[in-house]
């Protein structure tokens, strides 16, 4: 089935991306092209199949549950685009006097 | 020896003229930074020269003072711009990096830097790592130092284009489906995926972490064994990274091939271009008359490594690159709110970065995650397998690196999906997570080089350097 405008809105949506519209035409035929692609796994038998999550899989290994040192407050606070010293400082996530949700919900 | 002259031999020609007091450290980082600072290739995005300089004259004053030196002592090299190096601007070729300077420096930078080894430039490459061509970068493509009309190939291809022009005589650079493999294929240089976790991705900006490693390119395969020994073992800080032992590798390059049982991928001949598939095939002839054994291999999953990988690796890059939101580091757009702002900075990614972040995005959504990701994860298990029955006949596997030599600047704009399959040959054994190298294959077409690609099975690069030193130019 066809990919249309409304699934490239949604993907953008989720993964937070504004496009313009002429993007999401192109995004469209792109995607479009790339499941069609992507068809050629639906032949195989993959009963039985174990999902691979990532290479020589032992699983990670874990290191010692003790305090460590860590990168200093001022170091990681000195790349913000806004900070207080303390916290980086970020834009509002509900704007009073609108229904909008500005932060964490689907759209 | 000159400078110039040592900068063209290699990392172990530099080292070892450093270590007997030929050259000085100095010397040879200056003679590099006169030719980073000449670069018409677009093939660096900063140049560190008082870093370079100062650990240049550590170098120095550690041999006047007798202390003994590293392996990689005064060797001038170039590190691909998504390795984090503290002190030093890293963008990985983003809008959304630009500007910032990172606190610490990536592991395998911290170990290079460790055994003597001077940082010149940041490469440039495709915007994130992500695409094969470095043409996606935001700060202008890169230009193929043995034909500028031509791309270097990537991610990697600022790295590849440093080594080839000699701006430096090593460099690191990432690989995730191919990305420094197929660079050293089209611009004649050697270029080294590592098993997946021999080398800690610790400050690596991550694209698709179950695929993404660090990985060396030089001048020869011995240079690719001295790098890699520096750089490979475990650390705490990658939890991903292996606890196994490492090899001896650069005595592998002395190995040869005889008594090895060569796989050859037949199938990967007929899809390549003729001319590239006859250079391939006189190397691995090679291989055989310097004793080992040729059998023909297919893999029979291979074929459907392109739809796995890039069904996987975007998943991956779309949940990695969430933080890439202007909030702790990075320009942000100025909004009216969060949500605002989050989009409003995302959107400065380039379209390559935002068309595989809609396709992961796509994969992983409810009601498709099943049958696009969890089948690619499937089907990985089938390369893997594949692999598996290859090895238990032979001891490496042997095919071109790229069915072409390097292509025209903008051949591929506006068709994405004829990009993606440059990467045919380097996806499986990124899917498997398996070593594999590229050797320059002499030249195949219109004077430029192919690569032959070897792979071998986990943590078995040494077979990789006795058969890449067997099978490269003398």
């Amino acid at each position: 089935m066809p990919l249309d405008e409304s699934d490239v809105r949604a993907a953008a949506a989720l993964a937070r991306l504004a496009l313009r519209d002429e993007e999401v035409e192109t995004f469209q035929r792109d995607l479009d092209a790339f499941l069609a692609h992507v068809r050629d796994l639906e032949d195989l038998d993959l009963t039985d199949v174990p999902p691979m999550l990532a290479p020589h899989a032992e699983g990670p290994r874990l290191r010692a549950d003790e305090p460590r040192e860590s990168l200093p407050r001022e170091a990681a606070l000195a790349a913000a685009p806004a900070h207080d010293g303390e916290s980086f400082v970020m834009p509002a996530a509900i704007r009073s006097g609108t229904d909008r949700d500005g932060g964490g919900a689907e759209r | 020896m000159k400078a110039d002259a040592l900068l063209a031999a290699g990392v172990v020609a530099c080292a070892g003229a450093v270590q007997e007091g030929r050259v000085s450290a100095r010397a040879l980082t200056e003679a590099s930074l006169a030719r980073c600072a000449a670069d018409a290739h677009g093939a660096l995005l900063h140049v560190d020269t008082e870093g370079a300089l100062a650990a240049a004259d550590q170098v120095d004053a550690a041999r006047r003072g007798g202390a003994s030196l590293g392996a990689l002592a005064g060797v001038p090299v170039v590190v691909k711009d998504n390795l984090c190096t503290r002190g030093v601007p890293t963008t990985a070729a983003t809008r959304l990096l630009e500007g910032w300077v990172p606190p610490y420096d990536a592991a395998a930078v911290t170990r290079l830097r460790a055994a003597g080894a001077v940082l010149v430039a940041k490469a440039n490459l495709d915007e994130l790592a992500m695409g094969s061509s470095s043409e996606t970068s935001a700060f202008g493509p890169v230009a193929n130092p043995l034909d500028p009309s031509r791309v270097p190939g990537g991610s990697s291809g600022g790295s590849a284009a440093a080594v080839a022009a000699g701006l430096a005589p090593g460099a690191l650079g990432s690989d995730t489906g191919g990305s420094v493999r197929q660079p050293a294929a089209f611009c004649g240089v050697v270029g080294l995926k590592p098993t997946y976790g021999r080398v800690s991705r610790h400050g690596l900006i991550a694209f698709a972490s179950s695929f993404d490693v660090v990985g060396p390119l030089a001048r020869n395969v011995r240079d690719t064994a001295r790098l890699l020994a520096v750089m490979a073992g475990a650390d705490a800080q990658d939890a991903t990274s292996a606890d196994v032992p490492v090899d001896r590798y650069e005595p592998a390059t002395d190995a040869g091939v005889r008594g090895m049982t060569v796989g050859v991928l037949r199938s990967a001949f007929e899809t390549a271009d003729p001319k590239v598939a006859a250079a391939v095939l006189e190397r691995i002839a090679r291989l055989e008359g310097a004793g080992a054994t040729l059998v023909d291999v297919h893999l029979p999953h291979a074929a459907r490594s392109l739809s796995a990988y890039y069904l996987l690796a975007p998943a991956e890059a779309s949940s990695n690159l969430a933080r890439l939101d202007g909030m702790r580091f990075g320009p942000r757009a100025s909004a009216r709110d969060l949500r605002e702002s989050y989009e409003a900075t995302r959107a400065r990614f380039g379209p390559e970065v935002k068309r595989r972040i809609l396709l992961g995005t796509f994969a992983l959504r409810a009601g498709y995650r099943d049958a696009l990701y969890g089948r690619a994860q499937r089907v990985r298990t089938l390369v893997a397998r594949d692999y598996d029955a290859a090895f238990a006949r032979c001891d490496v596997l042997a095919g071109p690196t790229a069915p072409t030599v390097a292509f025209p600047l903008g051949a591929f704009s506006g068709d994405p999906m004829a990009m993606y399959r440059a990467d045919l040959e380097t996806l499986p054994a990124s899917l498997a997570g398996l070593p594999a190298i590229s050797v320059p294959a002499g030249a195949a077409d219109d004077g430029l080089p192919a690569g032959l690609q070897l792979v071998a099975p986990a943590f078995q690069e040494s077979r990789l350097f006795a058969a890449g030193a067997a099978a490269e130019p003398a």
